[in-house]
Parts: structure tokens; C-alpha cells; sequence
């Protein structure tokens, strides 16, 4: 019985390790540079950033400020 | 021209990380002076111009001519002549008393990327002891 407790112990400490430790968001910006062609003053453009998680669980984007 | 955009996350590694946003930003139009500064003292006539040229690439007219309040600054607009392209704003202003006043002149254009001008305009009238020369 003792075995089998000992064994089941391993198998369970074994599988743990497989686990990522510390889980986390990693956020991954596509290109975050865009330089757009000469434009006119007033001019309206629409550009979309992508930002690719990279990481183990959600990320979550808290804020944009603008400049 | 360039413009940073700040992204906050609850990326432990990246918490804040910025996107770029920059390029070449063409002039559309020249105004001369953009702000318009009269000082006299009370009885005088004041008055300047102010020129507006819109860059060939980018030609406009200007359509009409609007004051935000009803001040003693008077604004007349005046086509472009001949072989000019520039338009320009004759701004005069009177007053008997020491006081100031301010307006903001607004041009409609048929632009598509400046569709109003703004000219702000600020008249101080001094007393005559005051009047520095």
C-alpha cells in the first residue's frame, strides 16, 4: 500500500512539473511601426495594430491612450 | 510627423508598449498671420490683412466668410486677382473706449481636407497714458 502511494506521488509530481509555473498574457505587437505615404493635412487614415498573445492565458488590454 | 500610441496590458513582461504611427504631412494652405494681434489706443482705426494662399497641388476657394460674436472687429474677405492665387482678410477694428475684444473669423472652403479656417483675432485698446511705444 505504501508502494503504491509512494508511486502515486511520483506519477502526480511528475505531471505537475509538465505544467507551466507561472501561466501568463505575453502581448506580441504585429508591426508596431505603420509610416503611412505622404498625405495632405486633414487628411483622414485608418490603420488597424494587431497585438498577437503569445502567452498561456488571456490578455486583456486595460488601456489606449492616444497621443 | 510622428505619433506614439500607448497600449497598456496585463502583460507582466510588456505592461505599457507603444505603436508608431508616422509618415509625411503635405501643407494644404498658408495663413498669414494665423493670429491676428491689434493694439492702439481708443480712437484709432486698426486694422491688417491677412493672406491666405492654398497650395497649388491642393487649390481651393474659399466660399464665405463667418464671425463668431458681434464685437467691433469687422473682417472682409477679398478674392484672389489675376494671376494670384493667394485670397486675403482686410480685419479693421474702432473703438472710443480702452477695451479689448477678440472674434474668430471662420472661412468655409470647398477643400476637402480643410473644409473651415480659423483666424483668431485680438483688438486692445489702451488708455493713452498706458500705450507703450
Amino acid at each position: 500500500m505504501k508502494k503504491l502511494f509512494i508511486i502515486l506521488l511520483v506519477l502526480f509530481l511528475g505531471t505537475m512539473s509538465t505544467l507551466p509555473c507561472s501561466a501568463t498574457p505575453k502581448a506580441s505587437p504585429v508591426d508596431p511601426v505603420f509610416e503611412f505615404f505622404p498625405l495632405p493635412d486633414g487628411a483622414k487614415i485608418i490603420h488597424e495594430f494587431i497585438i498577437r498573445n503569445t502567452g498561456d492565458t488571456p490578455l486583456n488590454i486595460t488601456h489606449v491612450l492616444p497621443p | 510627423m510622428k505619433k506614439k500610441i500607448l497600449v497598456k496590458t496585463d502583460d507582466p513582461v510588456n505592461k505599457q508598449l507603444y505603436l508608431t504611427v508616422t509618415g509625411k504631412v503635405e501643407t494644404v494652405v498658408d495663413i498669414t498671420p494665423k493670429t491676428v494681434s491689434l493694439r492702439g489706443v481708443p480712437g484709432d482705426v486698426l486694422q491688417t490683412m491677412v493672406t491666405i494662399t492654398p497650395v497649388e497641388k491642393y487649390d481651393f476657394s474659399i466660399l464665405e466668410l463667418n464671425q463668431k460674436f458681434n464685437t467691433d472687429i469687422k473682417a472682409q474677405l477679398i478674392k484672389p486677382e489675376k494671376d494670384n492665387s493667394s485670397w486675403q482678410v482686410k480685419i479693421s477694428s474702432t473703438s472710443q473706449i480702452a477695451d479689448d475684444f477678440y472674434d474668430v473669423i471662420t472661412l468655409k472652403t470647398d477643400s476637402k481636407y480643410k473644409p473651415t479656417l480659423k483666424i483668431r483675432v485680438y483688438a486692445i485698446y489702451l488708455k493713452k497714458d498706458n500705450k507703450k511705444s
